[in-house]
């Protein structure tokens, strides 16, 4: 195929994506509504065997890893274990039931939930070091966003309506107002932001989307 | 008696507090944590993933022979030219359907709902008899919710030079953020907190038997800390 | 070096141990400090408390395991209002690894999911949709196209509530427990601006500020993290709940005053550090 197809078609193929997309939003036409429902439900599945990427790239990385005997290669093979054993346990052994499996739900809420949480939960930590080291008041606008922070801190927990009740009205009122004009302003922006390089996508201006050498 | 239900907590107890070992130190155990749990995420995200396809369309493709089906997964294997150097054009045509289509459906469903939405709750009708600690439609929280996110538009007019009115109505709206983005830091505080209370609660858990390790984990930590400072003792 | 110089050089480890202690202290020992009510949490209840016996509420898990300590309880506390209501809950969720939470909520709710009597007539688990806001407008679409099976493997037009349920025009209330994207403003642009259903939220703390702007026209209410839950378990009370947050709670309060704490040492010696330096 020519270099000039190859390049143009994923282009027209994201503009008809869209317009479809869009047209279904404003044109109420039952016929053309219910091909885009059934539309919708195509390219569910298409997006569904984008993890398959992920899969093979882990293999291939870890696997070379683990090969050519890198350093930290057992971790390679935990990685790996972990990934194959997981998925035939859902897959192949689960008879039919993938995740809804006890053997699956078990191992899940046993091993997976907890490195997940575990591993977020490293930023509580992080957040009070931050606070202890580098947040300060080097300007007006920093003195204007600690006290606010300090404010709602103390508003949101117990401990400030038990200091002085006045902390919790305070906090709502923060949250009513000036959170909700920052906060609406800026999605207001994002909004147009999103919009002009919705369009930029759609009319094949902007091509990062697809990948090196677009 | 060793059942899969004093097993499951002390596996779940044992990782929690290799990947916490991490503040010692960057340590193997840390690190192996770490590989198991991608494994473990990316293996998930397979696994449901395929659940989806099985039942909407290589069930009714095998079961009652809907043909139809095949055509979203001939497109979703699309993808795997991915790996191909020669035709790596191809795995753009996925990507463009997927992409194409959430970009047309984001856009049209953002001018109302982020846009014009945003703007007439701004302009909203005020009630005064709202409370005035909690309500935007209280009338001098109304106007101050307006003034404020005037203000914020005008901080982020680029394309003329800020002086003058333009220049006061950017302050306001620095300001403006300033107080939210304060508001942010606050709730994400107290976000990370709940993060570690969640993993304290369950270690601590009286009833539960995580709390069994620890005692185990602070021995072991310190053994390590003792040889580490013998080692730098012997070194000196 | 002076106090201030020695104070901010100081092993970040010991700073950990700090946290590690005042989070712990409160869980094993509870201080039992009153949880005041903020107005989302209110609104949020008062919402749930206009569902009548048979309406069809939408709970959606939108959550990742890393949020489940504010989520769960959240989950929980909010399907245990709506079995008190009557309602008839469908569950589903657009994140791959909250999914299972919708499961495991039913079991601890209910004490069991699948097998229970009243699963398929007053409650379902639909289970994971994928493609995010793409998925939304399919499920607004056509539901039973977009999850022919439950989480179960069974069909979905052969469960007896979901005849009732085909298009976005059938949820009488959509509630979303998100801590990410896809979350609240999606819901808010494919479902409730679209079929102007009843929307409400349940977020994670760090999202609350930036959904905020919704509230009241396009949500009702919402929950704000662990604040959120914990307020509404007391108000949940009355319908014999048995709320487990009070301790966690307090831990919540003395990790905050700690970050002052921290805070307002570290801005001081800044400007002891910066006052001395002018002289």
């Amino acid at each position: 195929m020519s270099s000039t197809i190859r390049r143009s078609l994923p282009l027209v193929i994201t503009f008809i994506a869209g317009l479809l997309a869009i047209g279904d939003y404003y044109f109420k036409v039952k016929d053309f509504n219910d091909f885009i429902t059934q539309w919708m439900k195509f390219v569910n599945i298409a997006a569904a065997f984008a993890v398959i990427i992920g899969y093979v790239t882990l293999t291939r990385i870890h696997a070379r890893r683990l090969s050519q005997r890198r350093e930290g290669w057992y971790n390679s093979v935990a990685l790996l274990v972990g990934m194959y054993a997981f998925y035939l346990l859902g897959v192949v052994f689960s008879e039919g039931k993938f995740t809804a499996h006890p053997a699956y739900t078990y191992w899940f809420n046993n091993l997976y939930v907890p490195l997940d949480a575990t591993i977020f939960s490293m930023l509580a930590f992080y957040i009070a070091s931050a606070a202890y080291r580098a947040f300060r008041m080097r300007t007006v606008e920093a003195t204007i966003l600690l006290v606010s922070a300090v404010l709602v801190m103390l508003g949101r927990a117990p401990v400030g309506p038990a200091i002085w009740p006045t902390f919790g009205p305070l906090t709502s009122w923060i949250m009513a107002v000036p959170n909700s004009a920052g906060m609406r302003g800026i999605t207001i922006g994002i909004a147009l932001g999103v919009m002009s390089m919705g369009l930029r996508v759609l009319l094949g201006r902007e091509r990062g989307y697809l990948g090196p050498g677009a | 008696m060793i059942t899969p239900e004093i097993v499951g907590p002390l596996i779940a107890a044992a990782f929690t507090l290799m990947i916490y070992s991490f503040f010692y130190r960057e340590n193997k155990a840390y690190r192996f944590a770490e590989h198991v749990f991608i494994g473990l995420a990316v293996a998930h995200g397979t696994v449901i993933s395929s659940k989806y396809v099985w039942d909407v369309a290589l069930s009714p493709l095998v079961t009652k022979g809907e043909a139809f089906w095949i055509l979203p997964i001939l497109v979703g294997l699309l993808y795997t030219f991915f790996f191909s150097k020669k035709y790596f054009w191809i795995y753009r045509i996925p990507i463009s359907i997927v992409v194409g289509t959430g970009v047309g459906i984001g856009m049209a469903g953002l001018v109302r709902s982020q846009f014009i939405d945003q703007i007439v709750q701004t302009i909203a009708p005020v009630n005064p008899k709202a409370d005035i600690w909690s309500s935007g439609s209280h009338p001098i929280n109304a106007l101050l919710i307006a003034v404020g996110t005037l203000g914020t538009l005008f901080f982020f007019i680029f394309t003329r030079e800020q002086k003058g009115l333009l220049l006061y109505a950017s302050q306001i709206g620095r300001w403006t953020m300033m107080i939210a983005f304060g508001a942010a830091f606050g709730f994400t505080v107290m976000a990370r907190m709940s993060l570690l209370i969640g993993r304290m609660q369950f270690l601590l858990d009286p009833k539960g038997i995580a709390w069994y390790l620890i005692p185990v984990a602070l021995v072991v930590l310190a053994v390590v800390a003792f040889a580490e400072r013998s080692k730098g003792t012997k070194k000196s | 070096m002076s106090f201030f110089d020695k104070l901010e050089k100081v092993d970040p480890r010991l700073i950990y141990l700090l946290v590690f202690f005042i989070v712990s202290l409160p869980l094993i020992r509870p201080l039992g400090l009153p949880i005041s009510m903020s107005p989302m949490t209110v609104a949020f209840y008062d919402a749930v408390e206009k569902v009548k016996a048979g309406d069809v509420v939408v709970v959606s898990i939108d959550y990742s395991p890393a949020s489940s300590p504010e989520q769960y309880p959240q989950t929980k506390a909010v399907i245990h209002h709506l079995v008190t209501k009557g309602a008839r809950i469908v569950g589903l969720g657009f994140w791959a690894d909250g999914t299972p939470f919708i499961d495991s909520a039913f079991k601890d709710v209910l004490g069991k999911s699948k097998d229970h009597p009243k699963y398929g007539t007053d409650f379902v688990n639909l289970g994971w949709i994928p493609n995010g806001e793409v998925g939304m407008k399919a499920l607004g679409g056509d539901v039973h196209g977009t999850c022919p099976k439950d989480y179960y493997g069974t069909s979905t037009p052969t469960l007896p509530m979901m005849k009732d349920v085909k298009t976005g025009k059938d949820f009488k209330m959509l509630i979303t427990l998100s801590s990410g994207t896809p979350g609240v403003p999606e819901w808010i642009r494919q479902i409730q601006a679209q079929y102007g259903v009843t929307f409400l939220y349940g977020v994670t703390a760090v999202s609350a500020p930036g959904v905020r702007i919704y509230f009241p026209a396009q949500a009702a209410g919402g929950l704000e993290g662990l604040a959120g839950a914990a307020e509404y378990e007391v108000l949940l009370i009355k319908y014999g709940y048995t709320g487990t947050l009070a301790p966690p709670m307090d831990s919540q309060s003395l990790s905050h005053m700690l970050v002052i704490v921290f805070i307002v040492l570290g801005n001081v010696g800044y400007a002891l550090k910066k006052y001395g330096k002018a002289k």
